[in-house]
Protein backbone atom coordinates (compact mmCIF):
# COMPACT_ATOMS: atom_id res chain seq x y z
CA UNK A 1 0.00 0.00 0.00
CA UNK A 2 2.75 2.40 1.05
CA UNK A 3 4.78 1.51 -2.03
CA UNK A 4 1.82 2.19 -4.26
CA UNK A 5 1.16 5.41 -2.47
CA UNK A 6 4.75 6.52 -2.84
CA UNK A 7 4.65 5.73 -6.49
CA UNK A 8 1.54 7.78 -6.91
CA UNK A 9 3.03 10.64 -4.98
CA UNK A 10 6.20 10.50 -7.00
CA UNK A 11 4.19 10.91 -10.15
CA UNK A 12 1.15 12.91 -9.14
CA UNK A 13 -1.75 12.71 -11.46
CA UNK A 14 -2.03 15.91 -13.43
CA UNK A 15 -5.78 16.07 -13.11
CA UNK A 16 -5.65 15.63 -9.35
CA UNK A 17 -2.98 18.27 -9.08
CA UNK A 18 -5.07 20.69 -11.10
CA UNK A 19 -8.04 20.05 -8.89
CA UNK A 20 -6.06 20.53 -5.71
CA UNK A 21 -4.44 23.67 -7.05
CA UNK A 22 -7.75 25.14 -8.00
CA UNK A 23 -9.44 24.32 -4.72
CA UNK A 24 -6.66 25.14 -2.34
CA UNK A 25 -5.21 28.24 -3.88
CA UNK A 26 -6.45 30.39 -1.02
CA UNK A 27 -5.08 27.99 1.58
CA UNK A 28 -1.72 27.91 -0.08
CA UNK A 29 -1.45 31.67 -0.14
CA UNK A 30 -2.34 31.93 3.54
CA UNK A 31 -0.22 29.05 4.75
CA UNK A 32 3.09 29.83 6.42
CA UNK A 33 6.21 29.44 4.34
CA UNK A 34 7.38 25.88 4.19
CA UNK A 35 4.11 24.17 3.43
CA UNK A 36 1.97 22.49 6.04
CA UNK A 37 1.09 24.24 9.24
CA UNK A 38 3.26 23.68 12.25
CA UNK A 39 1.84 21.13 14.66
CA UNK A 40 1.32 23.73 17.36
CA UNK A 41 -0.72 25.88 15.05
CA UNK A 42 -2.76 23.03 13.70
CA UNK A 43 -3.52 21.65 17.14
CA UNK A 44 -4.55 24.99 18.58
CA UNK A 45 -6.49 24.63 21.83
CA UNK A 46 -10.21 25.11 21.57
CA UNK A 47 -10.23 27.26 24.73
CA UNK A 48 -8.76 30.72 23.90
CA UNK A 49 -5.74 31.90 25.82
CA UNK A 50 -4.61 35.40 26.70
CA UNK A 51 -2.36 35.31 23.66
CA UNK A 52 -5.10 34.14 21.41
CA UNK A 53 -5.75 36.68 18.65
CA UNK A 54 -9.46 36.20 19.24
CA UNK A 55 -9.12 37.96 22.59
CA UNK A 56 -6.83 40.67 21.34
CA UNK A 57 -8.39 44.08 21.92
CA UNK A 58 -6.44 45.51 19.03
CA UNK A 59 -8.43 45.95 15.83
CA UNK A 60 -8.47 42.72 13.92
CA UNK A 61 -6.29 42.64 10.84
CA UNK A 62 -8.26 43.00 7.65
CA UNK A 63 -9.28 39.85 5.91
CA UNK A 64 -7.56 39.02 2.70
CA UNK A 65 -10.87 39.27 0.92
CA UNK A 66 -14.26 40.59 1.92
CA UNK A 67 -16.59 37.92 3.18
CA UNK A 68 -13.84 35.48 4.08
CA UNK A 69 -14.01 34.35 7.70
CA UNK A 70 -11.39 32.49 9.72
CA UNK A 71 -12.74 29.19 11.00
CA UNK A 72 -11.28 27.39 14.01
CA UNK A 73 -9.84 23.91 13.76
CA UNK A 74 -12.70 21.40 14.05
CA UNK A 75 -12.99 19.96 17.55
CA UNK A 76 -12.77 16.41 16.21
CA UNK A 77 -9.40 17.16 14.64
CA UNK A 78 -7.58 18.71 17.55
CA UNK A 79 -5.91 15.48 18.68
CA UNK A 80 -5.73 13.82 15.31
CA UNK A 81 -8.41 11.71 13.70
CA UNK A 82 -9.11 8.66 11.58
CA UNK A 83 -10.13 9.18 8.00
CA UNK A 84 -11.60 6.94 5.34
CA UNK A 85 -9.95 7.21 1.95
CA UNK A 86 -12.12 6.51 -1.05
CA UNK A 87 -12.28 7.15 -4.75
CA UNK A 88 -14.78 8.95 -6.90
CA UNK A 89 -13.86 8.67 -10.54
CA UNK A 90 -10.14 9.24 -10.81
CA UNK A 91 -9.88 11.24 -7.59
CA UNK A 92 -9.18 10.20 -4.04
CA UNK A 93 -10.99 11.87 -1.17
CA UNK A 94 -11.09 11.48 2.59
CA UNK A 95 -13.85 11.74 5.15
CA UNK A 96 -13.28 11.90 8.91
CA UNK A 97 -14.65 8.64 10.29
CA UNK A 98 -16.00 10.43 13.32
CA UNK A 99 -18.41 12.32 11.08
CA UNK A 100 -19.62 9.26 9.20
CA UNK A 101 -22.67 7.16 10.01
CA UNK A 102 -21.66 4.10 8.06
CA UNK A 103 -21.03 2.55 4.68
CA UNK A 104 -23.72 0.79 2.68
CA UNK A 105 -23.29 -1.26 -0.47
CA UNK A 106 -24.31 0.57 -3.58
CA UNK A 107 -25.64 -2.55 -5.22
CA UNK A 108 -29.30 -1.78 -4.79
CA UNK A 109 -30.93 0.21 -7.51
CA UNK A 110 -31.53 3.81 -6.58
CA UNK A 111 -34.97 5.25 -7.15
CA UNK A 112 -34.81 8.39 -9.25
CA UNK A 113 -37.18 11.04 -7.99
CA UNK A 114 -38.15 13.55 -10.65
CA UNK A 115 -37.59 17.24 -10.26
CA UNK A 116 -34.54 17.00 -8.02
CA UNK A 117 -31.14 18.55 -8.77
CA UNK A 118 -28.63 16.75 -10.94
CA UNK A 119 -26.50 15.87 -7.91
CA UNK A 120 -29.31 13.71 -6.53
CA UNK A 121 -28.36 10.26 -7.81
CA UNK A 122 -31.44 8.71 -6.28
CA UNK A 123 -32.85 7.39 -3.06
CA UNK A 124 -33.07 4.03 -1.36
CA UNK A 125 -34.20 2.57 1.93
CA UNK A 126 -31.40 1.50 4.21
CA UNK A 127 -31.76 0.44 7.83
CA UNK A 128 -35.33 1.65 7.84
CA UNK A 129 -34.58 5.13 6.62
CA UNK A 130 -34.83 6.81 3.26
CA UNK A 131 -31.32 7.69 2.15
CA UNK A 132 -30.70 10.34 -0.48
CA UNK A 133 -27.53 9.74 -2.44
CA UNK A 134 -25.46 12.55 -3.91
CA UNK A 135 -22.88 12.77 -6.62
CA UNK A 136 -20.15 14.78 -4.93
CA UNK A 137 -18.96 16.39 -8.15
CA UNK A 138 -22.39 17.66 -9.08
CA UNK A 139 -23.11 18.73 -5.52
CA UNK A 140 -20.08 20.92 -5.05
CA UNK A 141 -19.20 21.72 -8.63
CA UNK A 142 -15.99 19.81 -9.18
CA UNK A 143 -15.02 17.38 -11.91
CA UNK A 144 -15.31 14.17 -9.89
CA UNK A 145 -18.21 11.91 -10.74
CA UNK A 146 -19.17 8.39 -9.73
CA UNK A 147 -18.71 5.83 -12.44
CA UNK A 148 -19.34 2.59 -10.56
CA UNK A 149 -21.25 3.64 -7.43
CA UNK A 150 -20.15 0.64 -5.41
CA UNK A 151 -20.57 2.19 -1.97
CA UNK A 152 -22.69 4.77 -0.23
CA UNK A 153 -20.97 6.78 2.48
CA UNK A 154 -23.62 7.69 5.03
CA UNK A 155 -23.11 11.07 6.63
CA UNK A 156 -25.09 13.62 8.61
CA UNK A 157 -28.05 11.96 10.28
CA UNK A 158 -27.58 8.84 8.16
CA UNK A 159 -30.28 9.86 5.71
CA UNK A 160 -27.87 11.33 3.20
CA UNK A 161 -24.94 9.65 1.50
CA UNK A 162 -22.18 10.27 -0.96
CA UNK A 163 -21.80 7.79 -3.75
CA UNK A 164 -18.28 6.47 -4.27
CA UNK A 165 -16.60 4.06 -6.64
CA UNK A 166 -14.10 2.38 -4.32
CA UNK A 167 -12.96 2.32 -0.72
CA UNK A 168 -9.21 2.47 -0.23
CA UNK A 169 -8.10 2.58 3.36
CA UNK A 170 -8.72 3.96 6.82
CA UNK A 171 -5.79 6.00 8.07
CA UNK A 172 -4.82 7.84 11.22
CA UNK A 173 -4.19 11.48 10.44
CA UNK A 174 -2.10 13.89 12.46
CA UNK A 175 -3.81 17.26 12.30
CA UNK A 176 -0.45 18.83 11.61
CA UNK A 177 -0.38 16.91 8.36
CA UNK A 178 -3.50 18.64 7.13
CA UNK A 179 -3.54 21.88 5.24
CA UNK A 180 -6.74 23.17 6.70
CA UNK A 181 -9.16 25.22 4.71
CA UNK A 182 -9.38 27.80 7.46
CA UNK A 183 -10.86 30.52 5.32
CA UNK A 184 -14.33 29.23 4.75
CA UNK A 185 -15.58 30.78 1.58
CA UNK A 186 -19.19 30.79 0.65
CA UNK A 187 -19.94 27.71 -1.39
CA UNK A 188 -16.85 25.84 -0.27
CA UNK A 189 -17.78 24.88 3.24
CA UNK A 190 -17.61 21.25 2.12
CA UNK A 191 -13.83 21.42 1.90
CA UNK A 192 -12.12 20.83 5.24
CA UNK A 193 -8.60 20.78 3.88
CA UNK A 194 -5.93 18.70 2.19
CA UNK A 195 -4.31 15.57 3.59
CA UNK A 196 -0.70 16.27 2.75
CA UNK A 197 0.61 12.72 2.98
CA UNK A 198 -2.25 11.18 1.05
CA UNK A 199 -2.52 14.10 -1.38
CA UNK A 200 -6.27 14.18 -1.31
CA UNK A 201 -9.05 16.48 -0.29
CA UNK A 202 -10.52 16.11 3.18
CA UNK A 203 -14.26 16.65 3.04
CA UNK A 204 -16.37 18.27 5.72
CA UNK A 205 -19.09 15.66 6.06
CA UNK A 206 -21.38 17.86 8.12
CA UNK A 207 -21.22 20.68 5.61
CA UNK A 208 -21.95 18.27 2.79
CA UNK A 209 -24.89 16.79 4.68
CA UNK A 210 -26.18 20.25 5.33
CA UNK A 211 -26.00 21.05 1.64
CA UNK A 212 -28.07 17.95 0.93
CA UNK A 213 -30.56 18.36 3.72
CA UNK A 214 -34.12 17.79 2.86
CA UNK A 215 -35.93 19.37 5.74
CA UNK B 1 -59.78 -5.50 11.32
CA UNK B 2 -61.02 -2.99 8.73
CA UNK B 3 -58.88 -0.12 7.54
CA UNK B 4 -60.89 2.41 9.45
CA UNK B 5 -60.67 0.33 12.61
CA UNK B 6 -56.94 0.00 12.15
CA UNK B 7 -56.70 3.70 11.56
CA UNK B 8 -58.64 4.65 14.64
CA UNK B 9 -56.65 2.22 16.77
CA UNK B 10 -53.27 3.56 15.72
CA UNK B 11 -54.04 7.03 14.45
CA UNK B 12 -52.14 6.06 11.35
CA UNK B 13 -54.23 6.80 8.29
CA UNK B 14 -54.35 4.12 5.60
CA UNK B 15 -54.50 5.38 2.04
CA UNK B 16 -55.02 3.55 -1.21
CA UNK B 17 -52.89 4.40 -4.19
CA UNK B 18 -53.15 3.52 -7.83
CA UNK B 19 -49.63 2.79 -8.98
CA UNK B 20 -48.24 3.36 -12.44
CA UNK B 21 -44.87 3.15 -14.11
CA UNK B 22 -42.86 5.84 -15.82
CA UNK B 23 -39.40 4.96 -17.10
CA UNK B 24 -37.96 2.72 -14.38
CA UNK B 25 -39.88 4.05 -11.42
CA UNK B 26 -43.23 3.34 -9.78
CA UNK B 27 -45.50 6.20 -8.83
CA UNK B 28 -48.63 6.26 -6.74
CA UNK B 29 -51.65 8.55 -6.83
CA UNK B 30 -54.61 8.70 -4.48
CA UNK B 31 -57.23 6.21 -5.67
CA UNK B 32 -59.97 8.66 -4.72
CA UNK B 33 -58.79 11.00 -7.44
CA UNK B 34 -58.76 8.36 -10.18
CA UNK B 35 -61.92 8.20 -12.23
CA UNK B 36 -60.92 5.59 -14.74
CA UNK B 37 -58.05 4.14 -16.70
CA UNK B 38 -58.18 4.10 -20.51
CA UNK B 39 -56.24 2.42 -23.22
CA UNK B 40 -54.55 5.00 -25.38
CA UNK B 41 -56.60 5.95 -28.37
CA UNK B 42 -56.22 8.96 -30.57
CA UNK B 43 -54.91 12.03 -28.79
CA UNK B 44 -55.58 15.07 -30.92
CA UNK B 45 -52.79 17.62 -30.66
CA UNK B 46 -53.79 21.20 -29.92
CA UNK B 47 -51.96 24.01 -31.69
CA UNK B 48 -50.41 26.46 -29.27
CA UNK B 49 -50.80 24.17 -26.29
CA UNK B 50 -48.17 24.27 -23.55
CA UNK B 51 -45.41 21.67 -23.90
CA UNK B 52 -46.80 19.57 -21.05
CA UNK B 53 -50.09 19.09 -22.92
CA UNK B 54 -50.14 16.17 -25.33
CA UNK B 55 -53.54 16.98 -26.68
CA UNK B 56 -57.19 16.21 -26.09
CA UNK B 57 -59.38 13.13 -26.17
CA UNK B 58 -63.09 12.67 -26.47
CA UNK B 59 -64.35 10.87 -23.41
CA UNK B 60 -67.99 10.02 -23.94
CA UNK B 61 -68.68 13.41 -25.41
CA UNK B 62 -66.49 15.35 -22.98
CA UNK B 63 -63.20 16.88 -24.02
CA UNK B 64 -60.41 15.89 -21.65
CA UNK B 65 -56.92 17.35 -21.83
CA UNK B 66 -54.08 14.83 -21.61
CA UNK B 67 -50.87 15.77 -19.81
CA UNK B 68 -47.53 14.44 -20.97
CA UNK B 69 -46.46 13.05 -17.62
CA UNK B 70 -43.00 12.04 -18.76
CA UNK B 71 -42.33 15.56 -19.94
CA UNK B 72 -43.74 16.98 -16.73
CA UNK B 73 -41.41 14.79 -14.68
CA UNK B 74 -38.40 15.69 -16.80
CA UNK B 75 -38.15 12.22 -18.31
CA UNK B 76 -37.34 11.46 -21.93
CA UNK B 77 -40.22 10.70 -24.23
CA UNK B 78 -40.98 7.20 -25.45
CA UNK B 79 -43.15 5.45 -27.98
CA UNK B 80 -46.60 4.50 -26.77
CA UNK B 81 -47.27 0.76 -26.71
CA UNK B 82 -49.90 -1.70 -25.56
CA UNK B 83 -49.08 -1.01 -21.95
CA UNK B 84 -49.56 2.74 -22.20
CA UNK B 85 -52.57 4.10 -20.40
CA UNK B 86 -54.37 7.38 -19.88
CA UNK B 87 -55.41 7.75 -16.27
CA UNK B 88 -58.36 10.08 -15.91
CA UNK B 89 -57.97 11.96 -12.68
CA UNK B 90 -59.87 14.66 -10.87
CA UNK B 91 -57.75 17.24 -9.18
CA UNK B 92 -58.90 20.16 -7.08
CA UNK B 93 -59.14 22.07 -10.29
CA UNK B 94 -60.50 19.91 -13.10
CA UNK B 95 -60.64 16.53 -14.78
CA UNK B 96 -57.59 15.71 -16.87
CA UNK B 97 -55.84 12.67 -18.25
CA UNK B 98 -52.25 11.74 -17.55
CA UNK B 99 -50.38 9.50 -19.95
CA UNK B 100 -48.33 6.81 -18.19
CA UNK B 101 -46.23 3.88 -19.39
CA UNK B 102 -48.44 1.36 -17.61
CA UNK B 103 -50.79 1.00 -14.68
CA UNK B 104 -49.77 -1.56 -12.11
CA UNK B 105 -52.09 -2.09 -9.14
CA UNK B 106 -53.84 -0.56 -6.18
CA UNK B 107 -51.83 -0.64 -2.98
CA UNK B 108 -52.54 0.30 0.58
CA UNK B 109 -50.07 2.32 2.55
CA UNK B 110 -50.06 3.67 6.03
CA UNK B 111 -49.30 7.37 6.18
CA UNK B 112 -46.38 6.57 8.46
CA UNK B 113 -44.82 4.47 5.70
CA UNK B 114 -44.42 7.52 3.49
CA UNK B 115 -41.18 9.40 3.96
CA UNK B 116 -41.10 13.07 3.25
CA UNK B 117 -39.71 13.67 -0.20
CA UNK B 118 -36.34 15.34 -0.40
CA UNK B 119 -36.98 19.01 -0.98
CA UNK B 120 -33.61 19.99 -2.25
CA UNK B 121 -32.62 22.42 -4.90
CA UNK B 122 -35.50 24.08 -6.64
CA UNK B 123 -38.56 23.20 -4.58
CA UNK B 124 -40.80 24.21 -7.46
CA UNK B 125 -39.50 21.45 -9.68
CA UNK B 126 -40.51 18.64 -7.32
CA UNK B 127 -43.41 20.19 -5.48
CA UNK B 128 -45.75 17.49 -6.78
CA UNK B 129 -43.76 14.73 -5.05
CA UNK B 130 -45.66 14.13 -1.84
CA UNK B 131 -43.33 11.50 -0.45
CA UNK B 132 -41.55 8.22 -0.97
CA UNK B 133 -42.36 4.78 0.39
CA UNK B 134 -40.59 1.45 0.21
CA UNK B 135 -42.42 -1.24 -1.73
CA UNK B 136 -41.00 -4.65 -2.63
CA UNK B 137 -37.44 -3.34 -2.30
CA UNK B 138 -38.25 -0.53 -4.73
CA UNK B 139 -39.31 3.01 -4.11
CA UNK B 140 -42.89 4.05 -4.57
CA UNK B 141 -43.03 7.75 -5.33
CA UNK B 142 -46.26 9.29 -4.09
CA UNK B 143 -47.53 12.10 -6.30
CA UNK B 144 -49.75 14.95 -5.18
CA UNK B 145 -51.91 15.41 -8.26
CA UNK B 146 -53.18 18.78 -7.10
CA UNK B 147 -49.65 20.10 -7.39
CA UNK B 148 -48.85 18.49 -10.70
CA UNK B 149 -49.37 21.88 -12.29
CA UNK B 150 -49.16 25.36 -10.87
CA UNK B 151 -52.34 27.37 -10.35
CA UNK B 152 -51.48 29.34 -13.44
CA UNK B 153 -51.01 26.18 -15.46
CA UNK B 154 -54.29 24.71 -14.22
CA UNK B 155 -55.98 27.90 -15.34
CA UNK B 156 -54.33 27.62 -18.70
CA UNK B 157 -55.51 24.01 -18.99
CA UNK B 158 -59.08 25.12 -18.38
CA UNK B 159 -59.01 27.06 -21.61
CA UNK B 160 -58.89 23.87 -23.70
Amino acid sequence: MRTELSARLAQPDAALQNLLDALLVDVATDAPAGGARAPAAAAAPTRPTAQDPVLNTEPAPPLTEPGVAQAPLPAWAVNGFRALLFRIGEFRFALPLVLMRGVAPGEERLGKIPGLPAWHLGAMHSRGALVNVADLGQLVGIDAHCTALRYLLLIGDGRVALGCDALEDAVVVDSAQVRWQRHQRAGRAWLAGLLVQQMCLLLDADALAQAMRHD
Amino acid sequence: MSNSAAESATGDQVIQLVTFRLQDETYGINVMQVQEVLRVTEIAPVPGAPPYVLGIINLRGNVVTVIDTRSRFGLPGTERDDSSRIVIIESDHQVVGILVDSVAEVVELRQSEIDQAPSVGNDESSRYIQGVASRDKDLLIVVDLNKLLTDEEWSEMATF
